[in-house]
């Protein structure tokens, strides 16, 4: 009778496991701290991150609006580098042997107590910017798995 | 799915009966867990903890309010099916796992589907079927795409994925007890997902221990003005973020521990309330997590709840809407097709098929009630996402979102589709009017853009850009002093730049140039 019972127990380890264990990837072995996927961090001050998004194909600036859905944008523009990374391979293949590079500038927030009240006019995303950041700038298309 | 294991937990002291002897012995998970031996022997009886027994109507109540309220989050997704596919574009979440790409004809008949199906489980009927088909649905619906990133909907897809475990009938009665007894059911499933929410407010707790969330920058940012806002601020953003990190934890401890139930209902509720108010958009996650914290009221509620209510029930016994159950099935089904200005066809067929296989098993299974109570479950099923879209912009923004996503593609041919759409959802609709005037003068159909101008001007008095668009069909068709007369209607209402410059152009040069228009004003 019991031998009936086994096989729950090991479903329950295994998915607690997983799910103990899978959110840790994101802090011990995730390449991409923008990429909060799988790891509960709602509200997090990493998803309030900024970036300006530019691809250029054989050096000319490619309007991504009219390339891609405008929810690939905002991804884009949260900094998930996986999706950034498609939207090249894409455009690898539809201009094969020609460079495609994309460029980040990134500005996460930075403490409120660094920067002091919001000034009048200014929304308290735009005043919390920190610096910039930048990512990319080189020939996607040479990325092996794309 | 949810194979029925007995798990040999206590019974309440006053439905103690004499042990059934055609009742398999149970195992004895108790007493091993107490002396804290033989924990995760392969046997199974280790985890004896995990099985949690809770009264069935508790369960009843918590399915109906849970899978309705992802019934009716499973319609308001539908607006959002044109950006799947978009372009030929897609990111899945798993790369190497090889499902179907998502586009907007599947992934709207899929939340079609979906919404349907969990107003059927909310009921209790053909789970059997109903919940594994919508977990495969649901689950092909979020990990196709990284257009759905919410971990909201990841994480209700882990919870389908237990509850699909849940038995579909209470435990048998205890020997001795009256036909009538509160009836109750053991799982592990439900031990599980109050398990597995434990998981993520403990993840949730330790991404919080950051700098920018403990000092209330992050709180600081996301909360909305209003009166919630201004009470932070009386107790400060720091304090406030710390408040829901110990929150968290404490919950991460007290969901899955019954001992901790009614604290946790306090701190749960409180928080997920917090979170509505405070403006985020989310959907109804809030609400969703609030329902969770049904499984964690008293019983004794439900069970009171459910002895007062069943003098009420008596009536829907009544011989006349056993009658009314099939006509009014097929009549929810119809409406469904009809009132519904979407592309759910596929739906309706969807729903016809699997309320046949649940007949047919009726007949099968020769239960008498089983036929009119599955009628009227789909009956109610239908009128889920009838209700929502009586409610909502659904339909509305479903073809907003598609003509707009598809103009700014440059698929035009897919952009008048969606307004043709939109203009069968509201004929008087003066997005949609506008769009088909500048495809149509796109097109040289100017007689086609001028309707349509005058009609969006008809709709939105206030908005001057059907008046820019007609001021573009005169000067195609030469005639620059009606050109120069929408211009000044249209800039007497709004400004615009463009306008007014072709406006003085027109006025220096009476015939302007083939090529000269105003350009699309707004999105």
């Amino acid at each position: 009778m019991r031998s009936t019972f086994r096989w729950p127990y090991w479903f329950i380890y295994a998915f607690v496991a997983v799910q103990l264990l899978l959110p840790l990837h994101y802090y011990v072995a995730r390449l991409d701290a923008y990429d909060e996927r799988w790891a509960w961090r709602m509200f997090s001050s990493t998803r309030m991150v900024t970036c300006e998004v530019s691809m250029t194909v054989d050096g000319q600036p490619v309007a991504l609006g009219g390339q891609f859905h405008e929810a690939w944008g905002e991804i884009a523009a949260r900094g998930r580098r996986v999706v950034v990374e498609s939207m090249g391979a894409r455009m690898c293949r539809k201009h094969p042997g020609k460079p495609v590079i994309a460029r980040l500038t990134c500005k996460p927030i930075v403490s409120r107590g660094s920067k002091g009240p919001v000034p009048p006019g200014m929304t308290r995303y735009a005043w919390l910017r920190g610096s910039e950041s930048y990512m990319g700038g080189f020939d996607l298309c040479t990325i092996p798995e794309l | 799915m949810a194979k029925r294991a007995h798990p040999g937990k206590k019974r309440q002291p006053q439905r103690q009966p004499q042990p059934q002897p055609q009742q398999p012995p149970p195992p004895e998970p108790r007493r091993e867990e107490e002396n804290g031996k033989g924990k995760g022997k392969g046997k199974g009886v280790g985890l004896g903890g995990v099985w949690l027994e809770i009264s069935w109507a508790k369960w009843r109540v918590f399915r109906f309010v849970f899978f309705g309220l992802m019934s009716v989050d499973a319609f308001l997704q539908v607006s959002h099916a044109s950006r799947y596919g978009a372009g030929g574009f897609n990111v899945p979440h798993l790369s190497w796992l090889p499902l179907p790409e998502p586009g907007r004809p599947s992934i709207t008949f899929a939340y079609g589907a979906l919404s349907v199906l969990f107003a059927l489980i909310a009921q209790g009927a053909l789970v059997r079927a109903t919940l594994p088909i919508a977990t495969v649905l649901y689950g092909w619906t979020y990990f196709s795409s990284q257009l759905d990133s919410y971990q909201h909907h990841y994480l209700m897809w882990l919870l389908l994925l237990i509850l699909c475990f849940v038995p579909r009938q209470p435990d048998p009665l205890p020997a001795g007890a009256a036909a009538d007894a509160p009836r109750r059911v053991t799982t592990w499933a439900l031990r599980l997902a109050l398990i597995q929410v434990s998981i993520v407010y403990l993840w949730a707790a330790i991404a919080k221990i950051d700098t920018l969330w403990l000092d209330g920058t992050a709180l600081f940012i996301q909360v909305q003005d209003g009166w919630v806002r201004r009470l932070i601020e009386d107790v400060g953003f720091s304090p406030a973020a710390i408040a829901v990190m110990v929150a968290e934890l404490f919950l991460a401890v007290a969901v899955w521990n019954r001992r901790l139930w009614l604290p946790a209902i306090v701190a749960g509720v409180g928080l997920h309330v917090g979170i509505e108010l405070v403006g985020l958009e989310i959907g109804l996650f809030s609400y969703l997590m609030i329902a969770i914290y049904l499984l964690l009221v008293p019983d004794v509620v439900y069970v009171r709840v459910a002895e007062w209510l069943a003098p009420l029930a008596a009536p829907l016994r009544r011989p006349g809407l056993r009658h009314a159950a099939w006509p009014a099935g097929i009549a929810g089904l119809i409406a469904l097709f009809v009132v519904v200005p979407l592309p759910l066809g596929a739906v309706v067929v969807f729903t016809a098929l699997l309320w046949i296989g649940g007949a047919v098993a009726g007949i099968v299974s020769a239960e008498r009630d089983r036929g009119p109570r599955l009628a009227w479950a789909f009956a109610i099923a239908a009128a889920v996402p009838i209700a929502v879209h009586a409610e909502t912009q659904v339909a509305d923004d479903y073809y907003r979102f598609w003509g707009g996503a598809a103009r700014r593609l440059g698929d035009d041919k897919s952009a008048r589709r969606a307004y043709d759409g939109l203009l069968g959802v509201d004929d008087t609709s003066e997005y949609a009017h506008y769009h088909l005037g500048q495809l149509d003068l796109a097109a040289g159909e100017l007689d086609a853009a001028y309707a349509h101008f005058l009609r969006a001007k008809k709709s939105a008095p206030k908005r001057a850009r059907a008046y820019f668009g007609e001021a573009n069909v005169w000067l195609r068709r030469n005639d620059p002093d009606k050109a120069r007369t929408a211009l000044e209607d249209g800039l007497r209402l709004e400004e615009d730049a463009q306008a007014r410059s072709l406006l003085q152009s027109l006025k220096v040069a009476p015939a302007p140039g083939a090529g000269t228009q105003v350009e699309n004003p707004a999105p």
